[in-house]
């Protein structure tokens, strides 16, 4: 069974894995591409700047491909009204945790792709010294910064389509709540201390915002 | 040789008189300096009677606030010589940051800190942003104390030092607050200096540490500092071809495009001290400094800053009450321990997201969606 819903599952979400995989593998190359073979420490400094500015893809790709392959996984079954998940002989939470289990295994193709490109490129920078590559905690990083976005919506996907309007009009309406705020001339910031609790530990995306460096001092 | 003598008695006489008037000239430069010697001492004098007066009025300044807070009713927080007047002392972490800010400038100033804190600081704590303030610097109520501590340390201000000395620290002496991220800023300075001294030191040569501080005080640093193609760089970094006279840009032209170094080193030469890059900045000195502070205890500040006139060797030496060697040691032990945290994941930080994985994949499973059997 497990087989077949991963089957299927790799059918529905196929060219959004296909692309993460391409960009994972792409992402660490091209962010090295400015080191040269003589390279000295005064380089190295616009080197690391030039190394962090590539840094932000990795989060961003984490998140948008943990994102669209959680949604992707629930759309046909939203759009069938779950009948097709209904009318299987097995219990509903085996049925999800296989699905779960499925979308874990097709987020491997990127994390693989990331680790290798990370390490090709890694292994053919000629870096001063003091700079070091670190392909692993990197590829580390990802794999848990996307599988944490992945189950963060792949839970919200799974509810009802109320459920994440919920969700989705809470955080719209904290929004509108604090711009009105401002506009009154109140000094109460209510997002602050929200994005700080989720951002920071032990906060669920404090993965999100540690060092995404393939090259570091 | 009959026309010859009297020209040899007049070039004779002319000499004499020379000589005469050579010996007149240095008397009378002589008298000179020692009535300059007078005038000096006059005015080094009078500049020490003003400095006194200065102090006095402040103390008396000072005595006059602290009794019109108690007059008033102001109940001060004191740590040590620093006093704190606020209106809400309790709206604020006030207490803590006062003895936080003492113990920081005692550390780092010995007893030149008392004169820093002569005269009382007054603060206002701000519960609205447009609040009207007209006594005091303005602190928001919802201030940390590791902010107020940096706010009571900015109003203190630091101590005035020598020409010499702020010419090779680039500054006065700070107080080192957070000693990770300094130590890391460093650390990142010494990966990413350009100079091969700065390598040499990260790579453990004291002589390369003390070489790229510039401890030396050699104006012609660049020589000892970088290498030829470093100087070019230097050169490159420093000016622009085209805000050059055509005698600068002809030497800029044959450094930079044709690779001469004694064309870098002409134009270095050439360039004022200030503009010259340095490899590294006020951040590590004043870091060597708080290293020597440290290492000296007390009264290393009033060590440090006792003979102006000393190189800063000495002076930092004086103050460590160690060898020069000794003290950039340390130092650079602090720099290479203060590395700044790299990409890789913790354990603790790995384990948060596996849990917070496991917990919110576990409500989904579980989620009474799907406790239809």
């Amino acid at each position: 069974m497990f087989r077949a819903i991963l089957y299927q599952q790799w059918k529905w979400t196929r060219l959004i894995v296909c692309l993460g995989t391409v960009a994972a593998f792409a992402i660490p190359i091209f962010s090295l591409s400015s080191s040269t073979a003589a390279m000295d420490h005064k380089m190295a400094a616009a080197f690391l700047g030039h190394v962090q500015g590539w840094g932000v893809f990795y989060p961003v790709l984490a998140g948008t491909l943990g994102v669209l392959v959680a949604i992707a996984l629930w759309t046909p079954d939203h759009r069938g009204r779950h009948v097709y998940s209904l009318a299987l002989p097995v219990p509903r939470w085996r049925y999800v945790a296989l699905r779960y289990l499925a979308g874990l295994t097709l987020l491997a193709a990127p994390v693989a792709a990331l680790a290798a490109g990370a390490l090709i490129a890694s292994a053919t920078a000629s870096l001063p010294v003091g700079l070091h590559p670190y392909p692993v905690g990197l590829a580390i990083r990802f794999t848990l910064a996307l599988l944490v976005a992945f189950t963060l919506f792949f839970a919200v996907s799974s509810g009802t389509a109320r459920t994440a309007a919920t969700i989705l009009g809470s955080v719209a309406a904290l929004v509108v709540i604090q711009v009105l705020m401002s506009a009154a001339g109140s000094q109460l910031n209510i997002l602050m201390p929200i994005a700080n609790a989720l951002l920071t530990a032990p906060g669920p995306f404090a993965i999100f915002t540690g060092r995404w460096m393939l090259i570091d001092v | 040789m009959c026309r010859a003598w009297p020209v040899a008695v007049a070039l004779s006489l002319l000499a004499a008189h020379g000589v005469a008037g050579q010996t007149l000239d240095t008397a009378h430069l002589h008298r000179r300096a020692d009535s300059l010697l007078v005038l000096w001492r006059e005015a080094n004098t009078l500049g020490e009677v003003q400095q006194a007066v200065r102090d006095v009025r402040r103390q008396k300044s000072a005595q006059i606030t602290r009794a019109t807070a108690a007059l008033r009713g102001e109940h001060p927080v004191q740590a040590g010589d620093l006093i704190v007047i606020a209106d809400y002392p309790d709206s604020i972490p006030l207490r803590e940051a006062v003895a936080r800010a003492w113990g920081m400038l005692s550390t780092t100033y010995g007893g030149s800190a008392t004169a820093l804190v002569a005269q009382p600081i007054r603060l206002t704590v701000v519960f609205d942003e447009r609040q009207l303030v007209t006594d005091g610097r303005r602190v928001p109520h919802r201030v940390t104390v590791d902010e107020l501590e940096r706010t009571l340390l900015g109003m203190t201000g630091q101590p005035r030092v020598d020409a010499r000395f702020s010419r090779w620290l680039g500054n006065t002496v700070h107080p080192v607050f957070d000693t990770a991220a300094e130590r890391g800023a460093v650390y990142l300075q010494l990966v990413t200096a350009g100079a091969s001294a700065a390598t040499a030191c990260f790579q453990g040569s004291i002589a390369g540490c003390t070489t790229a501080l510039q401890l030396s005080e050699d104006s012609e640093f660049y020589l000892t500092v970088y290498d030829a193609a470093q100087r070019r760089g230097a050169v490159a970094s420093g000016r622009t071809a085209d805000m050059l006279g055509p005698t600068e840009r002809a030497t800029y032209v044959r450094c930079v495009d044709d690779h001469v170094d004694s064309a870098c080193v002409e134009f270095l030469r050439g360039m004022p001290l200030p503009q010259i890059p340095q490899p590294l900045n006020f951040q590590a000195r004043n870091l060597l400094v708080s290293t020597a502070v440290q290492l000296g205890g007390a009264g290393a500040y009033d060590r440090l800053m006792a003979d102006t006139s000393a190189p800063v060797i000495g002076r930092l030496e004086r103050a460590a009450n160690q060898p020069i060697d000794r003290v950039v040691t340390t130092w650079r032990a602090a720099v290479i321990a203060g590395r700044p945290p790299a990409t890789a994941v913790s354990p603790g930080e790995g384990l948060l997201a596996v849990g917070w994985m496991g917990l919110i994949a576990f409500g989904a499973i579980r989620s009474t969606r799907w406790r239809l059997t």
